[in-house]
């Protein structure tokens, strides 16, 4: 079964850091490729993340904690 | 200078081949932006997304020994001068398949048996360097021409003045090819420079200034092809200002708030890559069938090197000392 590992993205060229402000999915729920899935908050700033895959979500992560840039937060794992 | 699509128009070879490197452009971005934006991929990025047809005509006006200088927005260019993507994405993403072994990034990216020299990140460094590689060739006699890529911003910088100046002066066989996407960082071209197009610069220089629909890649040929040959023959530099967009913005992430709904609508109505795909198929060149097989085989090459960039060792420590002296034990103080 292949696994997609959620990671805190580069939403911008000068950050280093981001504040997990919202999961949009709930533990072990479905999200499809591209969807929202959870929201980062940077520099006052908030930003919808889109799935990178499709399958069912298991969260490794507090909200409103701040991550380092490229930080596991979760996993999808595919459901075929 | 107007340029519209003077002469003939190239072979369907030559079109069809335009078609299939702004279709792996678009796909090369594509991907990395999926990528980044979902936190699969750690990279910074300056998206060329829209400036497609500029790069592609590069791809086929120049000879593998002419030379390219560009810029961190270079991803474009880079797969049209005939880098390969593992090179880029392996630079990009740090590792050492990257062709500067992983240590450069984004905006350091050169390969000298692509004709890459350099890409740079200060805005209007790459013209002195095209006007040093251009004066070394004219000097040993070797028939190649630089083109030097830069934005819009550029031409207001005092490195771009003092390039465009010698090169003319010399008859230097450069390319200045500018391509205008109307902003620099988030200020539009208007609030930065009181002439209202870049190709009227070139005549306090003494050389050839032409507008052209960088969107068009026909057009794009058509210009670039006659200022390579006026360069190669001889005649001297030629200022490109090829109009163009850049639909993600500045950086990779940019809200481009300050961009006009108007404006982004109007552009991404004359996006070149879906527009030029039209036109091959209403023209004949390519059928249906055909353009699929040539969007498919773009998208399986960017999985094929991401999969193997993702694969390769990351930069390795002893980079840090390579490549900066000559001999480090042997260095005058
Ligand atoms: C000498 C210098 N000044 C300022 C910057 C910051 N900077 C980076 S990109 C950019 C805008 C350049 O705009 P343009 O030349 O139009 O190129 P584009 O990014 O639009 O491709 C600026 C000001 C820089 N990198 N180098
Ligand atoms: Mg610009």
């Amino acid at each position: 079964m292949s696994e997609f590992t959620i990671r805190i993205p580069r939403a911008s060229v000068a950050i280093s850091e981001a504040t997990l402000v919202e999961q949009l999915v709930e533990e072990g729920g479905h999200v499809n490729e591209g969807e929202p899935l959870f929201a980062i908050a940077t520099e006052k700033v908030e930003t919808e993340i889109a799935a990178g895959a499709s399958g069912t979500v298991h969260w490794t992560s507090e909200l409103e904690t701040v991550y380092e840039v490229g930080a596991e937060i979760g996993v999808i794992q595919a459901e075929d | 200078m107007e340029n519209d699509r003077q002469g003939a128009a190239p072979s369907a070879d030559v079109q069809r081949r335009l078609y299939e490197l702004m279709v792996l452009m678009k796909a090369a971005d594509d991907r990395l932006s999926k990528g980044i934006a979902s936190g699969e991929l750690q990279c910074v990025y300056w998206p060329p997304r829209g400036q497609e047809a500029i790069a592609a005509a590069v791809g086929v006006c120049l000879r593998t020994d002419d030379q390219l200088v560009t810029t961190y927005r270079g991803l474009h260019d880079l797969i049209g001068k005939g880098v390969p993507l593992v090179e880029i994405y392996g630079e990009m993403l740090g590792r050492q398949v990257g062709a500067s072994r992983g240590k450069g990034g984004t905006m350091h990216i050169a390969r000298p048996e692509s004709g890459v020299a350099m890409s740079t990140g200060i805005v209007g460094a790459g013209p002195p360097v095209a006007v040093g590689l251009a004066m070394a060739a004219q000097r040993k006699g070797i028939d190649r021409v630089t083109v030097v890529s830069f934005g819009d911003g550029a031409t207001n910088t005092g490195s771009f003045h003092e390039a465009a100046n010698m090169a003319a002066l010399w008859d230097l066989p450069v390319v200045l090819l500018c391509q205008n996407n109307l902003y620099g960082e988030m200020t539009p071209v208007e609030h930065t420079m009181k002439v209202e197009t870049i190709a009227e610069r070139a005549q306090a220089y003494g050389m050839p200034g032409v507008r052209v629909d960088g969107n068009d890649p026909l057009a794009m040929v058509a210009a670039l092809e006659e200022a390579v040959d006026r360069a190669r023959s001889g005649g001297g530099p030629t200022l490109l200002d090829c109009v163009t967009f850049r639909f993600r913005g500045h950086y990779f992430g940019d809200p481009m708030a300050y961009i006009p709904a108007e404006q982004m609508a109007a552009a991404q109505l004359a996006d070149p890559v879906p527009s030029f795909r039209a036109a091959l198929a209403s023209t004949g060149i390519c059928s249906e069938h055909e353009l699929e097989e040539l969007d498919q085989a773009a998208v399986a090459a960017v999985e094929e090197a991401l999969a193997t960039v993702l694969a390769a060792e990351p930069a390795s420590a002893d980079e840090l000392s390579r490549d900066v002296y000559a001999d480090p034990t042997n260095c005058p103080v």
